[in-house]
């Protein structure tokens, strides 16, 4: 039986998708004294993985790379204010991302793309994205959640329920979406936190 | 919106709050550093599921160019542009220079083949082989110019396409700033000018200008500029900062702090308020002590619009 009351979410543990080497960093700081080399090195970097995200965000190729232009447009605009201690460069990158289809999908007043779960993606594990241990550590953790759990998480993310009112997990009587989000949320961070100890 | 934070973080990431919680939930974290820290947290988490569950997709080849055009960082177009301009140009002042001197030999040759002429005897020849290489010449460079026009209206028409309108986008909101207690002008020239007029009236002003400010703001696009007007250099250590109003929100929200300028004419600034649902209903500036800015009060308030219709 699926417990209807669970825990809040706790802290996550730190340390994902840090910058070792400081070089997204010195780019940004490089975009915000107006240096065009550093975008482009930017864009070389990230926009392959932006798209995907996108793509997986809006369910449209056509928008998602309409939202990745303005997004990179953002970038550049903010990158004068990008403080490192913050968050780290691909975090602030994403967060600039996301609001961006967040915003497309408001306008537009459509749901989401469906994300397409069945298909799994290429198991890429590009080091100007993600340090590599993030990468498997994030995987394990990700492994440990239930197909529901695991697509209510994917949903989510990929901004599913975004500016909709979804309350049921499908194909569940008595979950809702957002107690199955706590839920995996909290098994994440467990995860996550044996791999730090 | 949920009253657990941690909960209201996780909803925040993943965009089930609405404009009004969001608006909330920021203004509640710019004041509380533990929430903010739980916020990017969550982000990190979001950022490395989602780039760990997706097949990266290279973008168009033109997608940087595109980009780069957009934000004006391609000089390299601009010249191109100019090199097939001024191409075409010298090209169509050398069919010019060309067909004068043909007009020319074609008069002489026209003189020569009369009768009286006493040179006529060596002139044929001339005038029977010039047309011939002229054909040539005439239509190698026509070839020239036809391409060079071509590629003159390719660039024209993908500028057009730069700047076609985006359906849909709203109109930027405009607003006049005033110091506290100025009421707006009602006279009449202004409310059909718009707020063009007082900046036109300022311009042509010489005497000692007062303070004031402009905020245009374009919600859809969350890009703002705010126009500051002959605003006294803060003292040492004071900085300016911006807030902004919304009908759904009890007190203004925090915005940020204008950068040194150092100039005490007219000066700009871009800002954005982090979300494009957000629609400003009004706009203050203050001026404050170092540190994290308290909300505004009758002390702090510098400029604020749009401001009260006069009596």
């Amino acid at each position: 039986m699926i417990p209807s009351d669970l825990s809040p979410v706790h802290a996550l543990p730190s340390g994902l998708c840090e910058d070792p080497t400081g070089e997204a960093a010195a780019l940004i700081s490089r975009m915000g004294q107006g240096d065009g080399t550093a975008l482009r090195e930017i864009h070389a970097m990230w926009s392959p993985v932006f798209l995907g995200i996108a793509t997986r965000m809006l369910g449209e190729p056509k928008e998602a790379s309409k939202a990745l232009k303005s997004a990179f447009i953002r970038i550049w605009q903010r990158s004068s204010g990008y403080d490192p201690h913050q968050s780290p460069p691909f975090v602030w990158a994403f967060t600039i991302l996301r609001e961006t289809c967040i915003a497309r999908l408001g306008k537009q007043r459509r749901p989401a793309g469906n994300p397409d779960l069945s298909r799994p993606p290429d198991l890429s594990e590009d080091s100007r994205v993600m340090p590599l241990d993030d990468w498997r550590r994030l995987r394990a953790a990700l492994d440990s959640l239930s197909p529901e759990e695991r697509a209510c998480l994917e949903t989510a993310v990929f901004l599913g329920y975004a500016h909709t009112h979804a309350s049921r997990v499908p194909d569940s009587k008595s979950l809702t979406v957002k107690a199955c989000l706590r839920r995996a949320l909290d098994k994440i961070r467990n995860q996550l936190s044996r791999y730090e100890l | 919106m949920n009253s657990d934070p941690y909960d209201s973080a996780a909803w925040r990431a993943f965009g089930m709050l609405d404009a009004d919680e969001c608006a909330i939930f920021d203004e509640t974290m710019r004041g509380d550093p533990a929430l903010r820290k739980l916020s990017h947290e969550m982000d990190r988490l979001a950022a490395a599921i989602a780039a760990s569950n997706v097949s990266p997709i290279r973008p168009s080849e033109d997608q940087l160019e595109k980009l780069q055009n957009g934000l004006k960082l391609n000089p390299a177009r601009r010249t191109s542009i100019w090199i097939a301009a001024s191409g075409w140009a010298a090209a169509a002042a050398l069919a010019i220079v060309w067909l004068v001197s043909l007009s020319r030999n074609t008069d002489r040759s026209a003189s020569a083949a009369l009768p009286e002429a006493p040179a006529a005897a060596v002139e044929p020849a001339t005038a029977s082989t010039l047309p011939r290489g002229t054909k040539i010449a005439t239509k190698r460079l026509t070839q020239e110019i036809t391409v060079l026009r071509e590629n003159l209206e390719r660039f024209q028409n993908r500028d057009r396409t730069l700047f076609t309108a985006v359906p849909g986008v709203a109109l930027p909101v405009v607003m006049t700033m005033n110091p506290p207690g100025v009421p707006a002008d009602d006279s009449p020239l202004p409310s059909m000018l718009g707020d063009a007029a007082r900046w036109i009236a300022v311009a042509n002003d010489s005497s000692e200008p007062d303070s004031g400010a402009m905020a245009v703001y374009d919600a859809a696009r969350d890009s703002g500029t705010l126009i500051v007007n002959y605003l006294p250099l803060p003292e040492s250590g004071q900085f300016y900062n911006l807030w902004v109003t919304t009908s759904s929100a009890d007190h203004p929200i925090y915005v940020g702090s204008l950068p040194e300028s150092g100039e005490d004419g007219t000066v700009s600034f871009d800002f954005s308020l982090g979300s494009t649902m957000i629609l400003p209903s009004g706009f203050t500036l203050t001026l404050d002590p170092p540190g994290a800015p308290a909300a505004p009060s009758e002390t702090s308030i510098v400029l604020q619009g749009p401001p009260p219709p006069s009596l």
